[in-house]
């Protein structure tokens, strides 16, 4: 008698101790996530424009291959991927994927499956300029899309790509079907989005909110009952809604914000895994930065790294190079090419021909050294450009911030109509090629630079699968270029999503937002 | 009246024309193009020359101006305001998508300011230079001056934030009840019609104290009238010619849309639309924004006119 109420009393506190740390981590199924946005655009994946257009997408929509929380490709659609050669990539699709039904194009119970040629023909319709899609010139490498059976689709490219995963799983490029594009109009799908994504479209209001509903056959089970993206286009309001209450995550927050919010208890904080690239770039025809000892004299003449820790404090890692960390060619041993050394800037320049005039500024032959830096109106980029213009003034430089509007600053670099300026931001595997290969000159090439041997690095590099090797070509290139001083490198930008405590296994935006996913699958609770 | 009415129509063909061709010029003369920025604004994608000259040709903007602003006209007179390069979508559709919510803000924000301005203008008038004159006069200052997205922020730090008695922001849908559609309408519509009240009761004040000085009024009350009659049958409405030529003018700006109480409130209406466009060099989606601002601005103008006929059976037309 003793020992069975012994045993059962064990037994009790045992099942009650299991219970108790069961409940505690047991996600909980249902609720309504809010996310704010600054904007949604459209919900036609192919035309979208937005990281904000992506979060929504990739909730509608499924890509072949998604990003995993390490940033390499996880499975998605495709449950795996091989490259039987360096030009043939075979992906294997998932089965028993259903397009949403209940809507016009598929009645309920009604949908059919994913297959290949919904593939095809969704990488076909970016590929056609009538589309109007931007990421046309992202899959140009594609000769031919091939479907080898329901479940298996070949996609063969014109030179080896080692970068065509990237692309691949943009929610910009996400798999639609045909019937439905074709039914609705282009217009129409753009509003009627129909995927086979975890959740589906209940509802889309432009500039104002879509609201989205569990997809119950979705191979993955979303703990979600809905979710829904409200547009907030001002940051702060965004933050404002979040503290509030209003909205659970906040896919954009203000670096001012971000050091008042990690004193918050009810609020997470994640940061991006990757940093954006945010540099000075020189225009090389334009005299005098057209010669190699005034760039290098004036990179030399700003204390960059205090510049940088003042300005953003933890938000932001100093850049050496334009290749960010976590990706392939990152090189942090080019930070011996930026030392900051005021009175060797002053040499340099002297060695120029550059010498204080009567009213203590630098000239030559009577003209003054004017440096007139461009950038587009945002608050971190004028403040870190004003404190570098500030030490150059010191020096005797007549260096001036020029704050543009985003059309006309843009539409300046392109036309090279500039001297020194805040570069393009172009981040990925491929930046480097974009804004120093000689072909992107007038497009993505602002600073109009051409050096034979920093191109033939860049096309090989760019058809080099293997990535050990391309990771010794990339960090060359990208040597040659910072001692070319083409740049000043200035930071990393890390970006911040900022969530309610009670959002649980919420991974922030890389490329799509993963909700659900082979890693993940968001529950709130209570 | 009728054939009044049908001439100033008429007139508005050529004054429509003429602005859109201003706004065709102009946003042909600022340095952008709408391509280069949506591709550039992209941090996924590298904008290659061919890509960008693909797209251009795509959407026409490789032709001539001239060109460009035949094919424009050709299609405004088939209804047609082309198609945005953001989003697809016909330009149409987009602002008649948001006008709702436009009308919607613009109506409450002229309701709250009337009901303000007018009694407030009034008393000011009656009782000039008393306390409430004063008071109503530095009040208006303040109305006047403040910038509304900082009256908003407040609004919105006090009611939401602390007190939590209001949605921060977004608007109210009817399928959630008429208190949905006014708890979001509130902030925001006080915040615009605040502005124009203190503009209003101004107005109102002096055009009431040059009514109250003429003859017709001492006559009234000669003849032995109540005053409140005096002041609200026989004064108000002599002066409410200037107050409604105001509130006219107002309502039209109105409807163009605030953009920053639209931004602020993340309200989904036209004046959003409108400046996201300008940035992007959006030509079709700004040149459809502007046509329709122009539109209301005139209709408008009309209505106030035919009001005045009616408030004051001396003025006609025809």
């Amino acid at each position: 008698m003793h020992r069975r109420r012994l045993v059962g009393l064990v037994v009790a506190v045992m099942v009650a101790l299991i219970a108790g740390t069961g409940l505690a981590a047991a996600p909980r199924e249902g609720g309504t996530l809010q996310i704010a946005v600054k904007s949604v655009g459209t919900l036609d994946p192919h035309l979208s424009a937005s990281d904000f257009d992506f979060a929504v997408l990739s909730q509608i929509f499924d890509t072949l291959v998604a990003t995993g929380k390490d940033s390499q490709p996880i499975p998605r659609l495709a449950t795996r991927w091989e490259n039987p050669d360096d030009l043939t990539w075979v992906f294997y699709l998932r089965e028993g994927v259903y397009w949403h039904d209940g809507n016009a194009v598929f009645p309920k119970g009604q949908s059919r499956q994913v297959v290949a040629d919904d593939v095809k023909y969704s990488l076909e319709r970016v590929l056609n300029p009538e589309t109007r899609s931007p990421y046309l010139g992202a899959l140009s490498n594609i000769d031919r899309v091939e479907v080898i059976d329901d479940f298996t689709v070949k996609i063969v490219t014109k030179s080896p790509d080692p970068f065509l995963l990237d692309p691949i799983r943009l929610a910009g490029i996400a798999i639609v079907p045909q019937e439905a594009v074709e039914q609705l109009g282009s217009a129409g799908f753009a509003r009627e989005a129909i995927g086979s994504g975890p959740f589906k479209l209940v509802r889309f209001v432009p500039d104002d909110q879509v609201v989205l509903e569990r997809n119950e056959n979705y191979w993955k089970k979303p703990l979600l009952d809905r979710v829904v993206f409200k547009v907030i286009p001002d940051d702060i309001v965004a933050v404002m809604a979040l503290e509030a209450g209003d909205v659970h995550v906040s896919l954009s927050v203000p670096p001012n914000e971000v050091d008042r919010l990690r004193g918050d208890k009810r609020i997470s904080l994640y940061r991006s895994a990757q940093g954006w690239y945010r540099g000075l770039g020189f225009n090389v025809q334009t005299p005098p930065f057209d010669e190699l000892k005034v760039r290098k004299a004036l990179a030399m003449s700003a204390d960059i790294d205090s510049a940088v820790t003042n300005v953003f404090g933890e938000n932001a890692q100093r850049a050496y190079g334009q290749v960010g960390p976590g990706l392939i060619g990152y090189d942090p041993s080019l930070k011996e090419l930026w030392p900051y050394d005021p009175q060797g800037a002053l040499a340099l320049l002297a060695e120029a021909g550059f010498t204080p005039g009567p009213d203590g500024m630098l000239q030559r032959d009577g003209q003054k050294l004017t440096v007139e830096i461009k950038t587009m109106n945002e608050p971190a980029r004028i403040r870190i450009v004003t404190i570098i213009v500030t030490q150059m003034r010191e020096l005797g430089i007549d260096a001036s911030l020029a704050i543009q509007e985003v059309g006309t600053w843009s539409a300046d670099l392109q036309n090279g109509n500039t001297g020194l300026f805040m570069d393009f931001a172009y981040s990925g595997a491929t930046g480097l090629h974009a804004m120093f290969h000689s072909d992107n000159i007038g497009a993505s090439n602002a600073h109009f630079y051409g050096n034979p041997k920093v191109d033939e690095l860049l096309s090989q590099g760019s058809v080099t699968v293997d990535p050990a090797a391309r990771e010794v070509i990339w960090k060359e290139a990208q040597r040659l270029v910072m001692e070319d001083v083409v740049v000043i490198p200035l930071y990393f930008e890390f970006g911040y999503t900022a969530a309610d405590a009670r959002v649980n296994d919420f991974i922030p935006q890389q490329w799509n937002l993963n909700l659900v996913s082979e890693e993940n699958n968001v529950w709130l609770s209570r | 009246m009728g054939r009044y009415i049908a001439r100033r129509l008429l007139a508005m063909i050529p004054l429509l024309l003429g602005i859109s061709f201003i706004v065709f010029s102009l946003l042909n003369i600022l340095p952008g193009d709408p391509v280069s920025i949506m591709l550039s604004s992209n941090p996924h994608i590298t904008p290659d020359a061919e890509t960008i000259a693909q797209l251009r040709a795509q959407y026409g903007l490789d032709k001539p101006l001239m060109t460009q602003y035949m094919i424009f006209l050709r299609n405004l007179f088939k209804g047609d305001l082309g198609t945005s390069v953001y989003t697809q979508q016909p330009v149409v559709t987009a602002i008649a998508e948001r006008m709702p919510a436009t009308i919607q803000l613009a109506l409450a924000a002229l309701i709250i300011s009337t009901a303000i301005a007018i009694p407030l203008g009034v008393i000011s008038a009656v009782r000039h230079y008393s306390w409430v004159d004063h008071l109503c006069l530095v009040g208006s200052l303040i109305g006047i001056s403040m910038p509304s997205f900082w009256l908003g922020l407040l609004l919105m730090l006090v009611f939401s934030l602390k007190l939590r008695w209001l949605p921060l922001s977004g608007m109210g849908y009817f399928y959630n009840g008429l208190g949905d559609v006014l708890r979001h309408l509130v902030m925001p519509a006080t915040t615009l019609g605040f502005g124009m009240a203190a503009l209003l009761a101004r107005v109102t004040r002096s055009s009431m104290l040059e009514v109250l000085g003429q003859d017709f009024i001492r006559t009234a009350r000669a003849k032995g009238l109540h005053e409140k009659m005096v002041v609200y049958r026989h004064a108000l409405r002599n002066a409410f010619i200037p107050i409604l030529t105001v509130s006219g003018m107002q309502f039209g700006y109105l409807l163009g849309g605030s953009v920053i109480i639209e931004t602020i409130f993340s309200w989904p209406g036209i004046g959003r639309l409108a400046v996201n466009a300008i940035m992007n060099r959006d030509l079709a989606v700004v040149q459809g924004t502007v046509l329709v601002f122009t539109l209301l601005f005139i209709l408008i103008n009309l209505v106030v006119d035919i009001l005045y006929a009616a408030i004051d059976p001396r003025i006609q037309y025809d």
